[in-house]
């Protein structure tokens, strides 16, 4: 029994910096690849990389005991959550094609998240846990959730099908620790990242916008449409449009260098539409109306 | 024990000489056979590849061996040639020498192409079909067992065949691998039906590929070549309706001239939608304008980009070579030590039985004699006995192992043999 306190209480010491550590330890070992050889380079790579999920999992779980910072419930645990997903999707990678660079790729992306979490969204007010539980709030969150990780992954995807094509257009010898999956292989990763992240980011858009217009219609106009928020979702709502259509009716942008151009615009899109939501007080507004309107409903039934 | 090789390969003799020596599998049986019934005691294996004709002959006693200038005139006879035109032309190795061939020769690193597989499939074979027709015996087995497993050794520990040389290889393995995941899905066009586009063909058959069509200017040659290989043939007409729906193209025609220039090119296209396209062209001059390469999702390569791979993978097979010679060193080394020491397993044997013979007829003359003994007496005795005689049997026994080893070179096991007077 004690020696579960024990290590009840180790583990409470789990913080950001654990895994922040582990995930920069293996991008160096990473970077290594390209300048020298160790037999031993991989396990070790491996075992960094899951002691570095299991730390950001464990933070997770002790950061569920309030529920202001379960993953889902401020912008913060979001991006925590979807650096965790690629650095998940890393190591599986990593052991499935232990001879490829993918980790130059999806590790400073892991990392960017990381720093961008810590940095600007560690002090945003949370979202209110009552307000998430709704179905449309939950298919909201979730769907955007699982579609910018589809995005992510779809720009590092992306960013090697454009390494990759102008090495071997150049006629490039590889560099050691440099070596990268076959073209076919990435084209086939960027379009099914891409039509997964651009069908799932419509689907999470407009279910926002069902909540929204019906939580309006319920606390009769007490919250409005956040300008900024609007101007946001449009501009994502319009890419996506462009980019099913363009690959509709446009062939080429189903293949080659095209679908790579779109993967890595749909991440820069969904990032910069991201940093305007950042700047609002979308969620907050959210959890304030959801608030009201319960407030209303609760006077309505007595 | 006497292991020896005569024969001849790519480094020592003509293509026109090799082809007058070369057993097909038919023949290699029966001159072992023939080998067989002239010298009944020894053990034969035959080697023959487009490369070299190697016959391996052994026994356990040396005197049994036919020698080179037999074996040669056996060849000779065979082939019905001249003997005394070939003895210059065939080489012979004996003892450690033609083990280290034989291992070298397995590991592929007297192969004209150093490091490719084929060879030890071949070794393996030769020494299987000998060992079917009971041509084989100890020492052959031994040897042809340890050629395998040093070879199996070379392959991992050095990088020596994992690096391809030839053009046909480099290009589908080095090249094509970088653009394709597979290559059952993918419509592969080979332009020619030269030596190159022949083989390349092989190599991609050998990954997977199964729709490859044939184009070639002479109709019946591209017919030929196809039906070899399970393709499609097409006539010289279809080529630009061919390049706008392939993924691959190998060319490798001898024409003066472009067969497809860039304005050519661009109208194919357009009907492609940039879909990616790998142009191999292995012809000199080249087939392909190269200002193809410019067109979006093209990749254009001609024989001067591969064969600067070739190049730097002989670099890198050559850097290897030293480790993999001090692996065939080791082995022949450690192989002759172990088969000497073979060697000498029956006269140390038939040296400790003589020893053990002398001390049982004196035991038994003294217990005769002092009859009084009780059983703990005589335990003492005959271990007094037993340590008396393999202290004397220790220090020369440990002599002849030592020199066994060393090669015998002071032919201790022949005095062993006169001083106890040990006989077969």
């Amino acid at each position: 029994m004690s020696a579960l306190t024990n290590i009840t209480g180790w583990l409470s010491h789990v913080s950001e910096t654990c895994f922040t550590a582990c995930y920069i330890l293996v991008l160096i070992l990473e970077v290594s690849r390209l300048f020298f050889r160790v037999a031993v380079r991989h396990a070790l790579i491996l075992l960094v990389t899951a002691a570095g999920l299991f730390a950001q999992i464990i933070w997770f779980c002790l950061s569920t005991r309030t529920p202001e910072t379960t993953p889902l419930a401020s912008w913060y645990g979001w991006c925590m959550l979807i650096a965790l997903a690629i650095a998940f999707t890393y190591l599986l990678v990593r052991i499935r094609y232990p001879d490829k660079a993918i980790g130059l790729f999806l590790l400073p992306l892991v990392l960017s998240l990381i720093a961008a979490a810590m940095i600007f969204l560690r002090n945003q007010d949370p979202f209110v846990t009552e307000a998430i539980l709704s179905f449309w709030s939950i298919l909201h969150l979730s769907a955007l959730l699982v579609g910018s990780i589809a995005a992510a992954l779809g720009f590092a995807a992306g960013i090697m099908y454009l390494v990759q094509a102008f090495r071997l257009k150049k006629k490039l010898p590889p560099r050691q620790g440099l070596q990268l999956p076959n073209l076919e292989s990435l084209q086939w990763y960027n379009y099914v990242l891409l039509t997964t992240s651009t069908g799932l980011l419509a689907i999470g858009l407009l279910a926002g916008i069902i909540r929204k217009a019906s939580l309006l219609a319920i606390s009769e106009s007490t919250t409005t449409w956040d300008p900024m928020v609007v101007l946001s979702s449009g501009i994502l709502l319009v890419w996506l449009m462009v980019t099913g259509l363009f690959e509709y009716f446009y062939k080429p942008a189903r293949q080659g260098r095209k679908v790579a151009y779109l993967t890595v615009a749909s991440f820069l899109i969904l990032g910069a539409v991201m940093a305007l939501v950042f700047t609002t007080e979308h969620a907050v507004d959210l959890d304030k109306a959801d608030a009201t309107a319960q407030a209303s409903s609760l006077e309505v039934k007595r | 024990m006497n292991f020896q090789i005569v024969g001849c390969s790519h480094h020592t003799s003509s293509l026109q000489l090799r082809e007058q020596l070369a057993f097909s599998p038919d023949d290699a049986r029966l001159a072992l056979r023939q080998l067989k019934e002239q010298f009944p005691q020894a053990e034969a294996v035959l080697l023959s590849t487009c490369n070299r004709v190697e016959l391996y002959t052994g026994a356990a006693d040396g005197d049994l061996v036919p020698s080179p200038r037999e074996i040669t005139e056996f060849i000779a006879d065979f082939h019905g040639l001249n003997a005394v035109q070939l003895f210059s032309e065939l080489f012979d190795h004996s003892g450690e020498e033609a083990v280290q061939h034989l291992f070298a020769t397995a590991a592929s690193l007297d192969s004209m192409v150093v490091g490719e597989p084929q060879i030890l499939a071949q070794v393996k074979q030769a020494y299987e079909m000998a060992t079917g027709d009971n041509c084989t015996g100890p020492l052959t087995h031994g040897v042809f067992q340890a050629a395998m497993r040093v070879a199996k050794r070379v392959a991992t520990e050095t990088t020596i065949n994992q690096r391809r040389t030839s053009i046909a290889s480099v290009a589908i393995n080095d090249f094509s691998s970088q653009f394709f995941d597979r290559y059952d899905d993918k419509k592969i066009l080979v332009i020619g039906a030269g030596e190159i586009g022949t083989e390349t063909m092989q190599y991609l058959l050998d990954q997977g590929a199964r729709d490859i069509t044939v184009i070639n200017r002479n109709w019946e040659r591209a017919q030929e070549l196809a039906n070899n290989i399970g393709a499609t043939p097409l006539a010289w007409d279809q080529l630009h309706e061919q390049l706008s729906v392939a993924d691959l193209v190998v060319s490798t025609t001898g024409a003066s001239e472009h067969i497809v220039t860039a304005e050519q090119f661009e109208e194919l296209h357009r009907s492609r939608h940039q879909k990616t396209l790998l142009v191999l062209d292995l012809a000199v001059p080249r087939d392909f304008d190269p200002a193809i390469a410019e067109f979006i999702g093209v990749y254009l390569y001609s024989i001067d980009d591969l064969q600067g791979v070739c190049q730097e993978n002989r670099q890198a097979r050559e850097r290897e070579w030293p480790k993999a010679q001090q692996i065939i060193h080791e082995e022949a080394a450690r192989f002759m030590a172990d088969a000497r020491h073979r060697s000498t397993s029956p006269w140390i044997h038939q040296l400790k039985t003589q020893a053990d013979s002398q001390k049982e007829k004196e035991l038994l003359r003294l217990f005769n004699k002092i009859d009084h003994l009780d059983d703990q007496t005589r335990d003492e005795i005959r271990q007094s006995f037993d340590r008396l005689t393999n202290k004397l049997l220790h220090p020369p026994l440990e002599s002849l192992r030592h020199d066994t080893t060393q090669g015998g070179q002071h032919g201790l096991l022949d005095a062993l043999k006169r001083l106890f007077q040990l006989r077969d």
